[in-house]
């Protein structure tokens, strides 16, 4: 297998920060650490099954509904990892709300069935999925990261900014928390990503 | 085989529809209990905190049991019927108190770990965006508010969604909800009158104050007979 496949969505090809894909998520559930991880690995599980399945159904696909069979095939898994969430993680289930079911519109998942899985063996396809679907987590976990310590002073509710900073005046920047920060964050993530991979810059 | 004819499309989405429906199906019915357990525990640790009980949510069925002694459904005369008061939809009672149709009302009897007896009461209504609900607990007095929970579906953040806010939750204990049989509480705008039975409502909420105010003012006139009746019982 060539390594471009799980290495390029990583970081050259990052559906978020290169391709910038998936944004709107990527806003609304950072504002935790927990919930940031459990939208990625939803993400990831969701882009990886769907496009081995896309890929294997590859060859008996019509082309004339081949959109509307890939949306069933997403559909499929955003309902089940929704179900399953709200079956054993609850409490994260009610903070992520609308997202998980939004996933579906996420556009690297359909992305990378059209651009990759339909024209790809199915183990290939499963792997460059599971990759982008960690190229967005990355970012999302990274994102939450920042986030969440310089928002709410926590790490997954814990906290880590010690009581004694707050009594000598520091206070959490709320502007963190809301959804603007995260658009300058991502900006700032992208703004680095490009002034170390040259070729990305405009002419 | 022909990937372009219609007959191909056709039987192609048909199955693959149908396969992806059975699936659906086997796992909603799968997952069904365990989900319904998850919002029956919410609601449980809503009706807790209501009367000033906050644990971890694996405590709260076992809370519950401990903290409510007994539950129950009154109709509108103040007498008990038959009938599952924590499975009672409290949307359908509103809906049929509006219709003027026959209601019941679900009534918990509490008593808290220092010993302290407090009743439970729900109300249901509408806010701004959406429905808004909650849960009120009365002191042995059966006048005086011990404690409240809120809770809305859709209303705005920063401003009606303020309602559940426990600073906002908390002015609520000790005021007086009733007097000489009738409800006397209100949420107000602007200022406050009488400190004893009036909360400040939320600034730039006012619509979702209100309707709070209406919410809990409407739900107490219905449960006043039954209130009647227990303190002439003693």
């Amino acid at each position: 297998m060539d390594s471009e496949i799980w290495k390029k969505p990583l970081f050259k090809g990052n559906p978020v920060t290169v391709l910038v894909l998936g944004i709107c998520s990527a806003l609304a559930v950072t504002v935790q650490l927990k919930g940031a991880c459990i939208m990625a690995l939803s993400v990831m599980v969701v882009t990886a099954f769907s496009s081995l399945f896309a890929s294997l159904l590859r060859n008996t696909i019509p082309n004339r509904i081949r959109i509307i069979v890939q949306l069933v095939i997403v559909a499929l898994f955003v309902i089940l990892v929704d179900q399953i969430l709200k079956a054993y993680v609850y409490s994260v289930s009610k903070m992520l709300s609308v997202y998980v079911g939004l996933i579906i519109t996420n556009c690297i998942i359909m992305g990378r069935i059209e651009a990759y899985a339909l024209g790809n063996k199915p183990l290939d396809s499963f792997v460059d999925g599971l990759f982008n679907g960690m190229g967005y987590g990355l970012v999302l976990v990274t994102l939450a990261f920042f986030r969440e310590l310089l928002g709410s002073g926590t790490l997954f509710g814990w906290q880590i900014i010690p009581e004694s900073w707050y009594a000598a005046g520091y206070l959490n920047n709320g502007l963190m928390i809301m959804p603007p920060m995260a658009l300058i964050l991502i900006g700032c993530i992208i703004w680095i990503q490009r002034s170390i991979q040259k070729d990305l810059q405009d002419k | 085989m022909n990937r372009n004819s219609n007959t191909y499309t056709i039987v192609y989405s048909t199955i693959l529809v149908v396969i992806v429906a059975a699936v659906l199906a086997f796992v909603s019915v799968k997952l069904g209990p365990t989900q319904q357990a998850n919002i029956d525990n919410e609601k449980k640790a809503a009706l807790l905190a209501a009367v000033g009980v906050n644990v971890e949510d694996s405590q709260v069925s076992k809370t519950f049991d401990q903290v409510v002694n007994d539950a129950f459904l009154v109709d509108e005369a103040g007498n008990k019927v038959e009938g599952d008061a924590f499975k009672t939809d409290l949307k359908t009672q509103y809906d049929n108190m509006r219709l003027g149709k026959p209601f019941v009302l679900p009534v918990y009897e509490c008593t808290l770990a220092n010993g302290t007896q407090v009743v439970l009461l729900s109300a249901y209504g509408a806010g701004l965006w959406g429905p808004i609900w909650g849960y009120i607990s009365l002191e042995k007095d059966l006048e005086t508010i011990h404690g409240v929970s809120f809770a809305h579906q859709g209303e705005t953040p920063g401003l009606g969604a303020e309602i559940v806010n426990p600073k906002f939750m908390a002015k609520f204990a000790g005021k007086k909800a009733i007097k000489d049989g009738a409800c006397v509480f209100s949420v107000v705008k602007g200022e406050v009158k009488d400190e004893s039975c009036q909360v400040d409502g939320i600034t730039g909420a006012t619509l979702t104050s209100r309707g709070l105010s209406d919410m809990i003012g409407s739900w107490f006139e219905k449960y006043i007979p039954y209130l009647n009746k227990c303190k002439v019982e003693e």
